[in-house]
């Protein structure tokens, strides 16, 4: 008995096994494996519930930029149908991250706090390599071999696949194993280097990711994953770049290229990162957007609101600033009123916040918060 | 394994089972409930069963938590928005304390499309809060609408809460949680 059960667990351990030696494809039109085409179906369910969750950003124009630099990268063929298609999601976090089917998610924050096209195209290059090196796949058969046993004898239940199946796309969000980032990083450094992007701009992009994570104090941002740790991936792209050939010319940055479509990240990231309660990260992207467009009504707002939501030591001071100098500049623009209103009335001076409440409800005469500034009104006919 | 062993180990995962479904025990509703400290009171809504467990003060369905509920739950301030790293402060005004916890709300990437539906002032158990009123979707695609009655008190956020989906469910029992809510009041405690 014990030899049949023996006989048994090692048919199922055999049968589950597949190899984790997936080559990249290199010719359009190279049709999936079995297993690829199973992961395929669940991307594309993460990919509908990713699309449809309200978080993707409807921005065109800024999809083309990205498009543009991910197809001037020339990367290599996706196996199926899959082709690049980049969209951004609002979120103030570091993170990038590729599906396999090509499809790239990069976050507002990731692109809010490059510098450069040269530093997004080290990103992207990055991310593109995931999926035409079939890291997603790879991934799901090295977790699926770990689990082998398990998965055949639970077979036709549903719950493991399932679970799996979930794992190994999630590993393109938190990050793959450190010899595929490290084989993604080196693939995607060989793209910009190509497309003529100064490569000195890929160590530079994690810099700017090291700073990051130690102004907001988390061990390593989200973006990669946690494997390699950063400061051995600075290392490991300056390696990249002391092997490349001497006197060739420095390379393209793109820095008012990718400027040109940022005004609307730098805003919703601010946006993003106030909901977060990342008073920095919020003013950073915010004082970015005023540096690029001195008159940005929504960029000189949010930094209003982080200085009256934080609300430290002479923040009501700047808060108060701010918020007329808006007034100021956009005598239409309701929202300052009401700040300029809250703060007015925390300063306790009344008859200039109810002056101020007056005007946002003139503006807005439907505002949601009309019940909160009525309220407020009453406050500041109170004598005490 | 040994037939018995396998016998043995069966029975045994059967009585923990048995132990942990037992461990919430559920109460009918109907009468008014005072927390064992004495730091609130509320009317349990008839025909509703409740438990003070689940990591809850308080919570009550009808039909099951799947398809409602009713929660109170309080949180330190320091810790009372989970998804920012905003602290609220005892000095907050309702306003204030309602838009730091929408703000928690948007940053929130579990609530699928989330849309506020209502944010307006509201006394919650004699003290001034906030009632805000929302829809998200979840993961699995299910649209739920919920219900939020806050405010400061004792040096912590209290949250009075109904959550139901927001086909059929939501509307058919949200005069019972306005009813349930109104009769809410702090203890002494």
């Amino acid at each position: 008995m014990r030899r049949l059960a023996a006989l048994a667990a090692l048919l199922a351990w055999s049968s589950g096994c597949e190899t984790t030696n997936v080559a990249p494809v290199t010719q359009t039109g190279a049709t999936l494996d079995a297993d690829e085409q199973r992961l395929w179906a669940r991307v594309a369910e993460e990919r509908e519930r990713i699309d449809q969750s309200g978080f993707v950003a409807p921005w065109p124009e800024v999809e083309a930029y990205l498009d543009r630099v991910v197809a001037g990268l020339h990367p290599g063929p996706l196996p199926g149908a899959g082709h690049f298609k980049t969209k951004v999601l609002i979120d103030p976090t570091l993170n990038a991250f590729s599906l396999p089917d090509g499809t790239i998610y990069v976050h507002t924050g990731l692109l809010a706090r490059l510098d450069n096209e040269a530093q997004l195209a080290a990103v992207l290059g990055h991310e593109l390599t995931h999926a035409t090196h079939r890291h997603g796949l790879r991934n799901y058969r090295n977790l699926k071999n770990q689990s082998a046993l398990f998965v055949t004898l639970t077979v036709g239940t549903g719950g493991i696949a399932g679970l799996l199946g979930m794992f190994g796309i999630d590993a393109a969000i938190n990050g793959y194993s450190q010899d595929l980032e490290r084989e993604a990083d080196a693939g995607g450094f060989a793209l910009m280097v190509a497309a003529g992007y100064d490569p000195r701009e890929a160590p530079n992009a994690f810099r700017k990711l090291l700073e990051e994570s130690k102004r907001s104090k988390i061990k390593q941002p989200y973006f990669f994953g946690s494997h390699p740790k950063l400061d051995d991936r600075i290392a490991s792209y300056n390696g990249l770049i002391a092997r490349l050939p001497t006197g060739r010319p420095p390379g393209r940055i793109g820095t008012v290229e990718f400027e040109t479509v940022l005004l609307p990240v730098l805003d919703t990231n601010a946006e993003a990162a106030l909901h977060a309660g990342d008073f920095d990260a919020a003013r950073d992207s915010a004082e970015r957007a005023l540096k690029l467009h001195a008159d940005d009504p929504n960029a000189a707002f949010q930094v209003a609101e982080v200085f009256r939501k934080r609300a430290e030591k002479d923040d009501l001071d700047h808060a108060l600033t701010r918020y007329r100098d808006l007034a100021t500049a956009h005598p239409d623009f309701a929202e300052a009123y009401r700040g300029l209103g809250l703060t007015l009335l925390k300063r306790g001076d009344k008859p200039a916040a109810a002056a101020a409440f007056h005007r946002y409800l003139a503006l807005r005469p439907n505002a949601d918060d009309r019940a909160y500034i009525e309220s407020f009104l009453q406050q500041c006919q109170n004598k005490t | 394994m040994p037939k018995q062993n396998l016998t043995l180990a069966s029975l045994l995962l059967g009585a923990l089972l048995l132990l942990l479904a037992g461990c919430e025990t559920w109460m009918k509703g109907g009468a008014v409930y005072s927390e064992s400290k004495g730091a609130f009171s509320i009317r349990a809504p008839d025909g509703w069963m409740y438990a003070t467990s689940f990591g809850h003060d308080f919570i009550a369905s009808k039909d099951g938590l799947i398809l409602q509920q009713i929660w109170i739950a309080h949180r330190e301030l320091k810790d009372a928005l989970p998804n920012s790293k905003r602290v609220l402060k005892d000095s907050l005004q309702p306003y204030e304390v309602a838009e730091a916890i929408v703000d928690d709300l948007r940053a929130d990437h579990a609530l699928l499309n989330l849309e506020i539906k209502e944010n307006v002032p509201a006394v919650v158990g004699g003290k001034p809060g906030f009632k805000i009123s929302y829809n998200f979707r979840t993961g699995e695609k299910l649209r739920l609408s919920e219900t939020a009655y806050g405010c400061i008190a004792g040096g912590k956020l209290w949250l009075l809460r109904y959550r139901a989906p927001s086909r059929y469910y939501f509307e058919r029992d949200a005069a019972t949680f306005e009813a349930t809510a109104k009769s809410f009041q702090f203890g002494k405690s």
